[in-house]
């Protein structure tokens, strides 16, 4: 076999840009949708300024421009699979370049496998694909022929400094070793480039420090945000990136002038070569992929578009168990009508489940928003919102904060600055035509109230003023409810608080509320808590003053019976009631 | 064709497209155009930036021609912005300093061009100063992303960083002040795990720990004394809540909050029983241009956070004498705003002594929040308060400032969208009227509509700030502090 056919090279990076698309497409979707909302890309002259000032400014808008697009999971998984190639055969040309033989191709793949296995953390961002490669592709970029040489070596690293941060690095490291073997230039003319060029890289960071930009060093540094989190980007993870996106073409070049084989032999070494970078990283990646976070991410995508039934889908394929997956959960539940009879068939982890806490996070915040907002908490949904974006660690603003922005201010009546957000989204490219659309409904109020969901929350939404405690939320909700008392999902939610936080006595005062809703029958989940209830303080269900379902009194019976008469009842429960009240109030 | 025929021929294009065409009007509106932002009749400084502006309409071409008195003609022609040149406007407004300007606007619209009616702007003999200085930050809640303090040069749109959060992580800062408009004497909180009081005085940056036993808490809202000895503090102990009401966002309140004096030169913090009293809230102090007073609010203190909205703040001066560092018993009510359920905020005097200057709102000290605040000034001599009509808007108008031969107030405003806090600048006349305010000059004014920061306490200063930026990053970082005593 001749592996040097540039087929068979090509037809492996074929077959890996197949792998991660498939992996990111059909594995970790919702880690390719979450990148998009946490930017703001604007097509104006301010924006494209403001990114293309800083170091590695120009690798950062190319990322947040290619970001965009993973508002679809397929284009977004395309482009991570095509980075992802692009970077391998990059690397591949620059080890060709240096002399490497074909059996060492396998080695090129290494830097990408390494950023794929980072990509399943979502707080790596794309620039960390965009920049290496910007520096790559300007690496074949030689100054062999130019008149202006000398400018171009001397601008060289300024402008590669500002294009890619610190992959510039990767740039001088290929250059050098390049230029060392072709001798193209005469050694002390070479040399004095070489010295300029590193002068360079290592000044001008110190340069823009003492010009007073208002950055750490080590973030100047290192110019481009690999991380969310900039400084703990500056980490030795990236750095090992770096260096094997410089060294495996060095690497490759010089295993090449150490091990000669042909033939059979050449496969074998190939082959093994293979298993062990493709197994290696294969295992490294696997043990990355973090299925966990995935599923909260989805349950997150899903509320966000208001897919109701595929979060019911997925907690009936998987019981969630994190306070924030089962919070979506029981808002897919109760938007679909379900909450107050089915919310105890899933594992429900107190009111850290129904509405989660308030932290300092850009994540949470944001799912909980989208539950106040749905209650009617018109102003706590915009609160968290607007704290979720500016938790965000790199500083960026969030697009669908922005839309929601605009969503609470138009239900609030605040058009002016409703107007403001929609003028910002008008500037981005995919949801531009929702912010126009949206523009054309203000000046004419009929038009705004067609809108049913807005029509609905601002007649949920309170018009007596309190001030919001999150560690009141029965009271909260109470006073939601009080405002309009056709809420069905302030009463379920009120209902579910009392039941999560067993407090039996609070929910039958409440319970009474619930007659403006109109039940056809008590749902099945507050028959559960009367009854028991009711069995608290009389010795059987004769006289209960509710319509129970005669299936949970006889379950109710049989229950007890169980829960008496055996020290150890819970497996035995488990199976049969785990689903009820009774189960939740005993053993959760 | 060859290359440089090629260049020629995209040179001529572009020279043919720049060219201004003539204005040949097919009706003439007897009104003024609607601008955006409003510079129509507005009095300015002589060196202010270039007032660009947009008309409220739809069009495809704007012509302006502004003319000064002495016929002089600045002439520009837009798509959409009317943007005039920096050199050409500043040279306008000197040849027109204490005179007017005509300024002519006529739009194309469907291929035909309307003239509205001129209007006038008029230019002030009494200069403005150097610049202003401001903290940009997103109207949030608790958390805070990107922010810091700027400084403007007010005759250009040049805006520079003082101190930016990028620079410490999760610092935050605020509360610049300065002494009398002196660019070498500025305090300014930074906030975090690195917090502390930039304090600089003639190029000398301290890192100050204004926490003492003594005091409920680091210093806050500051203000100068004249002499530069001085800087007046309140001690806040602040609590947030959110309202859950459409119109109405966030309460700041105070638990519990008292007025000291730092002494720059003993660097230790005093106070009386006056400003620290048991019984009532003190915050906002203010002194007097001749050093002699001390202003300040002060409100009964109420159950906390339950009676937050009974919190009402009465406006108060006390004497002071700052040789020997002590204050009068007698505490004087200038502004009783209790008794008539309203509530006094941000006092600020007039470098002349004449009048004072304050917000009020229904409750509580944190005005920007209060869609009702109103700005008011206070006859020093008579007493007598009155609404500032010619500048209040439907919408909040909050911390004010005088630039420092007082001729001229900024005061911020959410009278754009109700939201995001925007400056306003207003001649003020020696009898204490004022003109009609205007929006800072940007150079694309669609950045008063798209950014998405506020603009805090808008302060003028005479000259550039000069801060050792490496100084503070290094004391902050090093938590390197100067402990401020107590007396």
């Amino acid at each position: 076999m001749n592996i040097a056919n540039s087929k068979m090279t090509w037809g492996t990076t074929l077959v890996f840009v197949v792998c991660a698309y498939l992996f990111f497409y059909g594995i970790y979707p919702f880690h390719v949708c979450y990148q998009e909302q946490y930017q703001l890309f604007l097509f104006s002259s301010a924006y494209t300024s403001e990114m293309l000032s800083k170091p590695g400014g120009l690798a950062e808008y190319i990322a947040a421009y290619l970001t965009q697009f993973f508002i679809s999971p397929a284009a977004g998984a395309f482009i991570l699979a095509f980075l992802l190639g692009m970077l391998q055969r990059l690397v591949y040309t620059a080890a060709k370049s240096l002399g490497a033989d074909d059996k060492f191709y396998p080695l090129t793949f290494l830097p990408s496998l390494f950023y794929w296995m980072l990509l399943c953390n979502e707080n790596y961002m794309l620039v960390g694909l965009v920049a290496p490669i910007l520096a790559l592709a300007l690496y074949p970029l030689s100054a062999k022929g130019l008149r202006l040489w000398v400018v171009y070596y001397i601008l060289m690293p300024l402008g590669l400094y500002f294009f890619v941060g610190i992959s510039c690095w990767i740039w001088f490291i290929l250059w050098f070793a390049y230029e060392w073997r072709e001798r193209q230039w005469p050694r002390r003319v070479f040399l004095a480039f070489a010295g300029w060029n590193l002068l360079a890289f290592l000044l001008f960071p110190l340069v823009l420090k003492y010009a007073g930009w208002m950055y750490p060093l080590q973030l100047l540094f290192f110019g481009t945000n690999f991380f969310r989190f900039p400084l703990l980007g500056v980490s030795s993870v990236v750095i090992v990136y770096m260096l094997l996106i410089a060294c495996i073409p060095l690497l490759a070049a010089w295993l090449s002038t150490k091990v000669r084989s042909d033939g059979r032999r050449s496969v074998v070494f190939v082959a093994v070569l293979s298993l062990l970078v493709f197994g290696g990283c294969g295992y490294l990646i696997h043990r990355a992929t973090d299925m966990e976070k995935e599923e909260i991410l989805a349950y997150d995508y899903y509320i966000q578009h208001r897919d109701w039934k595929n979060v019911i889908e997925l907690a009936d394929r998987k019981v969630p168990s994190s306070p924030l997956s089962v919070a979506c959960l029981n808002l897919a539940l109760c938007k679909e009508g379900m909450m107050a009879d089915r919310m105890f068939h899933y594992y429900q982890n107190g009111t850290e489940g129904l509405l989660p806490s308030f932290t300092k996070d850009f994540t949470a915040p944001l799912i909980t928003s989208e539950i106040y907002y749905h209650i009617g908490f018109i102003n706590t949904a915009q609160r968290y919102a607007f704290e979720a974006m500016e938790c965000i660690p790199n500083m960026n603003k969030n697009v669908r904060v922005i839309k929601r922005l605009a969503e609470t201010n138009i239900i609030n009546g605040e058009y002016a600055v409703a107007r403001k957000y929609l003028h910002l989204l008008q500037q981005t490219m995919f949801y531009h035509d929702w912010a126009t659309e949206t523009l054309s409904l203000l000046s004419d109020e009929q038009k705004v109230e067609q809108n049913e969901e807005w029509r609905q929350l601002r007649k949920y939404r309170t018009k007596k003023d309190f001030l919001f405690s999150e560690q009141e939320p029965d009271m909260m909700l109470g006073f939601v409810f009080s405002q309009d008392e056709t809420n069905r999902v302030a009463y379920e939610y009120l209902m579910a608080v009392c039941l999560l936080r067993k407090d039996l006595k609070s929910f039958l005062q409440y319970y009474p509320l619930g007659k403006s809703i109109g039940y056809a029958r008590i749902p099945e989940s507050y028959q559960e808590a009367i009854v028991y209830a009711w069995g608290l303080q009389h010795k059987d269900m004769t006289g209960i003053p509710y319509p129970i379902d005669s299936n949970v009194l006889n379950r109710v019976n049989a229950y007890g019976r169980i829960y008496t008469s055996y020290a150890n009842a819970e497996p035995m429960l488990r199976q049969q009631y785990s689903g009820t009240y009774w189960y939740y109030l005993h053993f959760r | 064709m060859n290359r440089i025929g090629y260049w020629l021929m995209v040179c001529t294009f572009v020279w043919l497209t720049a060219c201004k065409e003539e204005v040949v009007p097919s009706k003439t509106v007897d009104e003024k155009p609607v601008l955006f932002p409003d510079y129509v009749e507005v009095t300015i400084p002589s060196t202010i930036a270039p007032l660009n502006f947009r008309v409220e309409a739809e069009y495809e071409k704007i012509d302006v021609k502004v003319q000064g008195v002495q016929g002089e003609v600045l002439h520009v022609q837009e798509r959409s912005v009317a943007k005039f040149p920096v050199e050409d406007w500043t040279a306008l407004l000197a040849q027109n300093r204490g005179g007017e300007l005509k300024l002519t606007v006529s739009l194309k619209q469907e291929g035909k061009w309307i003239q509205y009616a001129p209007f006038s702007v008029y230019v002030s003999e009494a200069p403005i100063d150097y610049g202003l200085v401001y903290r940009l930050i997103a109207p949030g809640y608790e958390v805070y992303s990107k922010m810091g303090i700027y400084q403007r040069d007010l005759s250009n749109f040049t805006q520079t960083a003082i101190y930016e959060n990028t620079l410490i992580p999760s610092s935050c800062v605020n509360c610049h002040s300065f002494c009398h408009n002196d660019p070498t004497k500025m305090s300014l909180h930074l906030r975090g795990d690195h917090g502390g009081t930039i304090f600089l005085n003639n190029g000398t940056v301290d890192f100050l720990n204004t926490k003492t036993q003594q005091t409920i808490s680091s210093c806050v809202y500051p203000y100068w004394h004249p002499s530069g000895r001085f800087v007046a503090y309140s001690v806040n102990h602040t609590q947030q809540v959110f309202h859950a009401v459409r119109d109405e966002r966030i309460e700041v309140i105070d638990l519990a909050s008292d007025v000291v004096v730092y002494d720059v030169e003993q660097n230790a913090l005093f106070s009386c029983p006056q400003l620290k009293s048991e019984t009532a809230f003190e915050t906002f102090p203010a002194f007097s241009p001749d050093g002699k007073s001390l202003y300040f609010c002060s409100a009964v203190r109420q159950e906390m956070p339950m009676d937050y909205q009974k919190v009402k703040y009465n406006l108060c001066r006390i004497a002071f004498d700052p040789e020997t560092k002590t204050f009068s018993q007698q505490v004087d009510t200038l502004v009783a705003a209790a008794s008539e359920g309203k509530s006094v905020s941000f006092p600020r005097p007039t470098p002349d002594g004449k009048y004072l200057v304050y917000t009020l709102s229904n409750y509580g000290n944190f005005s920007i929040w209060h869609r009702e605040a109103d700005l008011y000034m206070l006859d020093l001599q008579s007493g007598k308060s009155r609404r500032l009509d010619e500048i209040n808007s439907p919408d909040v108008e909050s911390y004010h400032s005088f630039s420092s031969n007082g001729r001229w107030m900024v005061f911020s405003s959410r009278r754009l969208d109700g939201l995001y806090t925007r400056p306003y600048i207003v001649f003020v006349g020696e009898d204490g009227r004022m003109g009609k305010p205007f929006l800072l000059p940007q150079e694309d004014p669609e950045q008063n509509e798209m950014s998405l920061y506020s603009y805090n306490i808008p302060e003028f200063v005479t000259a550039p700030v000069s801060l050792d930026i490496h100084a503070v990053e290094q004391k902050a970082m090093k938590r390197d502090y100067k402990n401020v005593g107590y007396e």
